[in-house]
């Protein structure tokens, strides 16, 4: 047996080995954070980001303009970016320079901070108050010690509608008395018996959104101030759950998923006569119903609010941090952001641009020129300070199957709801 | 040869006569592992390695990004206890059942037609019922779930033609398994179909035509010598089938979304696992649905297993 590992095959299979894992190794690399060209060469750092958020054309001017720092993009589906960054900081390896992340993924990823640099280290503390105060505390620890990401957009609530439909039914088209129409949410489901009585349309596409909207506006949410989970006695919850079942139950929406296919079929043959909407989601009409322009105008609604919004964060294996850092406070701050804002929508989460001509002056062709910079900017005043744990996701899809429940006809609201508790308790226990 | 080594004096024949002590069996011997090595390298760090670390996994309490505390067999305990996981069994077998049967049956009378002497264009048939094999799931289940639309669906429209009330199928458990069914269907029938026809063209011709003299009729022949003659391949697409349906995941995943739906109509094992793992970060938990869908697996094949055996002895 000792022949079997002569000298001269134990070396071809090490070396063969060695080939192999080096191989491996390889790859993991050029997926990690790039190498370091040595003194000369720019610094490569990568940057995951989403579809649609509009940075394109800014990074390319950024890396035109800095010699020494190059951004790679590499952008994929909304949840996959959440999943591989999960996966790659699991790993220890393969993770990105610079990653965008959702507010409700930093708040996952909050509970386990080690995973992304402080930003307090590398100097955030100084353009803190840039931002909207709530919004950059949503991406902090609770000690407020460690700051995770810089604030990029947040989603302002308006109301889209439909002004054919409107007109149909005999109501104001005009949106400043569309806006007096309805001071509440009441309001606005009368408004609803109103078009549906008047001309068979629905008010809404999607009841769930109508739930998140008011479920926004409470003080608290799934979370108290110490992180126990509320949801059962959160009357704020049950409030908005019976306004949605209200709209389900009288036929004023259409019952659909607003990621489904068949919500932008109802969009295309205007079968819905409003669309409350983030600043972020307006893309939705622009895009899939291009035909529609001048047909849709634009208003506040009742307390206005905030939906999402986003943070760019660098995970700890980066090897170049102050340089991942330079660009984000770059590519945030207030001057870029009103640039994003103008070209895709986004709107800006640091308040000083508010008052900019470039956004009061801002009006959108597609929404019958609706001053749609100030209706925003009004609506981020009623956004408030929410707190969000590490299951808000998880939790908040419970409630939506809910509502989709009581759609179907597969359970009685009250049953519905019950199940969704049930099932957030059973989730806590994992 | 060692004789023939020792007589030179180069620096290479130096280094070769260092294995004057193999014989040329051993060398082979040697040379045959080396050459197979990369596969089983490969397959104990992606295949062996992981089905152990999973094992190990299910044993704690994980959140990926956080601690592993041990909890032995809790996680194992709570997932008996949890309606998700067993309707995701029951929704894996019911989506299963459905699709399967009716496909192999098509498949099956499907590559009977193709292989009638009567057909012109073969080549071209026989490609386009491969053709939807090689489409992309994702489309297949974006435009499948399109068709399936409750209010603008085209299946919905075509009800409405012959008077008949829209149906919700994504909204309903059977609405959602018949509409999972068919996308497997559309994807795997013809496929299935061009096995069948490879085994059909084994057979010899004259048996037919000793049969046609007799008087048998073409359903005659069909069952009293093709279906026995092509038995070992049905149960080829039966074993294949089978580990297929309890694998289903993109069709669901697509169909229904990630949580399988509003009531987990359309949440199967494997779309279970995906949730449990990267939706809720619970690695744990994780681990222990794939165990217990292994486990599953391997049951059902050795039901397969004795089933087949069974055919194979009513020879």
């Amino acid at each position: 047996m000792k022949n079997l590992f002569s000298f001269n095959k134990g070396v071809m299979v090490v070396v063969g080995l060695i080939l192999f894992f080096s191989l491996i190794g390889c790859s993991n690399n050029s997926s990690g954070s790039g190498d370091n060209g040595g003194g000369d060469k720019p610094v490569k750092l990568t940057l995951w980001l989403w579809t649609g958020t509009g940075l394109e054309d800014q990074i390319e001017q950024f890396n035109e303009e800095n010699d020494d720092i190059e951004i790679d993009v590499q952008t994929s589906e909304f949840a996959a970016v959440h999943t591989n960054l999960t996966t790659a900081l699991a790993a220890g390896s393969g993770a990105p320079d610079i990653s965008l992340v959702e507010v409700k993924g930093i708040n996952k990823y909050k509970t386990n901070p080690d995973n992304f640099y402080n930003l307090f280290d590398l100097g955030a503390d100084e353009i803190a108050g840039d931002y909207l105060d709530w919004k950059w505390k949503d991406a902090q620890t609770p000690d407020g010690q460690y700051q995770l990401g810089i604030p990029t957009d947040i989603g302002p609530i308006v109301m889209a509608y439909n002004k054919e439909i409107f007109e149909a039914a005999g109501l104001p088209t005009d949106r400043d008395e569309v806006s007096a129409m309805i001071q509440t949410w009441d309001d606005y489901i009368e408004l609803g018996r109103t078009i549906k009585a008047k001309t068979g349309s629905a008010l809404s596409g999607n009841p769930s959104r109508f739930y998140s909207v008011i479920e926004g506006q409470g003080d608290q949410k799934y979370y108290d101030k110490e992180g126990n989970i509320i949801v059962k006695d959160n009357a704020q919850l049950k409030k908005a759950y019976d306004s949605a079942i209200t709209l389900i139950e009288e036929g004023l929406t259409l019952g659909l998923d607003g990621n489904d296919p068949e919500w932008i079929t109802a969009l295309q043959n205007g079968d819905f006569a409003t669309f409350i909407t983030p600043a972020w989601d307006t893309k939705k009409l622009t895009e899939n119903a291009p035909d529609s322009a001048g047909k849709w105008d634009m208003t506040s609604i009742p307390g206005g609010g905030n939906m999402g919004g986003s943070y760019l964060t660098i995970p700890k294996q980066s090897e170049y941090p102050e340089e991942a850092y330079e660009f984000i406070k770059w590519i945030l701050s207030p001057e870029q952001q009103i640039v994003t804002f103008k070209k895709n929508g986004n709107f800006p989460s640091t308040p000083s641009v508010y008052n900019d001509s470039a956004i009061t002056e801002l009006k959108s062709e597609y929404f019958n020129n609706a001053p749609v910079g100030s209706l925003f900017a009004k609506a981020a005043e009623g956004a408030n300070f929410v707190v969000e744990g590490p299951d808000s996701i998880s939790i908040e899809q419970s409630i939506n199957d809910a509502i989709t429940r009581v759609v179907d006809g597969q359970a009685s609201p009250e049953e519905s709801w019950q199940m969704a508790l049930d099932e957030i308790e059973r989730l806590q226990a994992r | 040869m060692n004789v023939n080594l020792k007589t030179q004096t180069t620096n290479k024949s130096l280094k070769l006569s260092k294995m004057k002590g193999l014989n040329q069996t051993k060398r082979d011997q040697i040379a045959g592992y080396i050459f197979i090595s990369p596969f089983f390298i490969l397959f104990s760090i992606f295949g062996v390695f992981p089905i152990f670390f999973t094992a190990y996994v299910s044993l704690n309490k994980w959140n990926i990004l956080g601690d592993k505390t041990f909890v032995g067999f809790q996680n194992y305990q709570m997932l008996m206890s949890d309606p998700s996981f067993w309707k995701s069994l029951g929704n894996t077998f019911s989506i299963w059942f459905l699709s399967t049967l009716p496909q192999l049956f098509l498949a099956l009378i499907l590559a009977f037609i193709l292989n009638q002497v009567f057909i012109k264009g073969k080549d071209f048939f026989r490609l386009s019922v491969f053709m939807p094999n090689i489409t992309s799931v994702v489309a297949v289940a974006i435009i499948f779930g399109a068709i399936f639309g409750e209010r603008y669906g085209i299946l919905n429209y075509f009800l409405s033609l012959v008077g008949m009330d829209p149906i919700n199928w994504k909204g309903g458990v059977l609405g959602t398994h018949i509409a999972i069914s068919t996308m497997v269907m559309w994807r795997w029938t013809g496929y299935n179909s061009i096995i069948y026809l490879a085994a059909l063209q084994s057979i010899p011709k004259d048996l037919y035509e000793a049969a046609t003299i007799d008087g048998a009729s073409k359903i005659q022949q069909f069952f009293k010598i093709t279906i026995p003659m092509i038995r070992p391949m049905i149960i080829f697409t039966v074993i294949v089938s089978t580990i297929g349906g309890m694998q289903i995941f993109s069709e669901p995943l697509i169909f229904s979304g990630a949580g399988g739906g509003s009531v987990k109509q359309g949440l199967t094992m494997t779309l279970y696992l995906y949730e449990e793992a990267f939706t809720r970060s619970n690695f744990g938990y994780a681990s222990a649905i794939a165990w217990l869908l292994f486990i599953i697996i391997v049951l059902f094949s050795l039901v397969n297993l004795f089933i087949t055996r069974r055919i194979n002895s009513a020879d």
